[in-house]
């Protein structure tokens, strides 16, 4: 059943924008810093420093939910902060842009 | 054996074409039962489905009309694809968009029984649960007004999520044009409307104010009054609001709202076009455990060729249950068009503002 398929409800919000137009099926997972923060709506947003295979840093978009839901989920703004070393799943940026909706359950903290 | 000329002509009556002529007689006999059969279904009906837009019970309009020799199949007014229609066997897909707005297909396979369509759903091989549908009854009109108490916090709504409707070229075109990750006001935290916000997932507070009835909106914390005293502003074609001028009255325990004055715009996120002739029609009411139904119809010709329609439900929030706060900042909007070196592909599309 979809349900399964779609885990915590937390993905309402960013249905209702342009999700489908941003990001493809596949999913990926990255690791990195976290090194900017938009806490706020329509989408919270953190910004990932990711170091690729041949050493250059990329800056990542991850794309969460609006205020209402991530409290709903129980994120407050101290959940993940700049400076913390992250590894997290999610859908990926259509035409390889460096974009990820973020799985707020996939998140793992290395720090 | 009799071998004449005018027995052969006989026997050949007797045993081929009288044959024949029954087996067509008994063809005809069932093509007529099955267009009997088949005219059965013709009509609008009230669909139910146990999985709906947020995987939990939804409503949609299915309607059934002959086509010259063939039937055509609309769901909440855009048309869906009939697989099957013969004597008591219906099959036909259901295009649909889901959390996320990403097209989905289920099939939707069911019969007649006793006057009710009862089926199973499914989608890659997977059900989707049981569904339902009854003929609507006429509706009485001019029924005298007997207001119920709508107030409260309603929760985000369910409903079927169709995604393809019946546009005109204009409204093809209008659609076409529209890129969703850069002309969408609601990336800029301009309001999305009173169309799309009736629908987004999100609480909606209702107030009682005499002569009016308040709609507090979590999304864009937008306010809708729907006056019940007063006919629409003149000029109200030209209002050009993204929340538009609703006026209300009741029928029975029914809410009737019409809003006019929409700017144009889109009512979802992949590009549904709005425009500024757009009539948007609301029945808000109770049923008999308290969940709220708003069904609603657009029409708009000028991009729409039969009116867009959806039914929505909503259950009630507990009385200490606030809306949430909605404060929107465009930030991440141009930071994300920045890290993607899109800037200037937005500056070069200003003529597409909504």
């Amino acid at each position: 059943m979809f349900l399964g398929a779609f885990g915590l409800g937390s993905e309402l919000a960013i249905g209702h924008h342009a999700y489908n137009a941003n990001y493809v099926d596949e999913r990926g997972s990255i690791e990195g810093v976290v090194v900017e923060i938009f806490w706020g709506n329509p989408h919270v947003h953190y910004y990932l420093e990711v170091v690729s295979e041949d050493g250059t840093k990329i800056l990542w978009n991850l794309e969460s939910e609006n205020l209402g839901m991530m409290a709903r989920a129980g994120w407050t703004i101290d959940t993940l902060q700049v400076g913390h070393h992250i590894r997290v799943s999610g859908n990926l940026g259509r035409e390889n842009r460096p974009r990820l909706a973020m799985e707020l359950e996939s998140i793992e903290f290395f720090n | 054996m009799d071998i004449s000329l005018e027995n052969l002509k006989l026997n050949i009556e007797r045993n081929v074409l009288m044959p024949l002529v029954l087996g067509l007689l008994a063809v005809a006999v069932q093509f007529s039962s099955t267009v009997q059969a088949q005219e059965n279904f013709t009509g609008v009906w009230q669909l139910w489905v146990e999985s709906g837009y947020q995987f939990r019970p939804a409503y949609g309009t299915i309607s059934i009309e002959k086509s010259g020799q063939s039937w055509e199949l609309y769901v909440d007014g855009g048309q869906a694809n009939l697989l099957i229609l013969n004597d008591k066997r219906i099959k036909f897909e259901l295009d649909w968009l889901d959390l996320r707005d990403t097209p989905r297909l289920s099939i939707f396979d069911g019969a007649l029984e006793n006057g009710v369509l009862l089926g199973m759903a499914e989608e890659d091989g997977e059900g989707r649960g049981s569904w339902r549908a009854t003929k609507i009854d006429k509706q009485t009109p001019n029924a005298p007004p007997s207001p119920v108490d709508l107030t409260g916090i309603w929760g985000p709504p369910d409903y079927i999520g169709k995604q393809i409707f019946d546009l005109t070229e204009a409204g093809w075109a209008a659609h076409e044009a529209f890129d969703e990750t850069l002309d969408d006001p609601m990336l800029r935290c301009m309001s999305d409307g009173m169309i799309r916000m009736s629908h987004g997932p999100f609480d909606v507070e209702v107030l009682d104010a005499d002569n009016r009835i308040v709609m507090l909106y979590e999304d864009m914390h937008e306010v809708r009054r729907v006056y019940l005293d007063r006919d629409f502003p003149e000029g109200v074609e030209t209002l050009n609001q993204s929340m538009g001028y609703s006026v209300g009255h009741w029928e029975d325990s029914t809410l009737v709202v019409v809003t006019r004055g929409l700017k144009r715009s889109v009512w979802d996120a992949p590009g549904m076009p709005i425009s500024p002739e757009a009539v948007f029609t609301e029945r808000w009411y109770l049923d008999e455990v308290g969940i709220l139904h708003i069904e609603f119809s657009m029409n708009d010709p000028e991009n729409y060729h039969r009116p867009v329609l959806m039914h929505q439900i909503r259950t009630k929030q507990s009385n200490d249950s606030e809306v949430a706060p909605y404060a929107c900042d465009p930030h991440p909007f141009y930071r994300g068009l920045d890290i993607e070196g899109r800037l200037e592909e937005y500056w070069g599309r200003s003529g597409y503002r909504l």
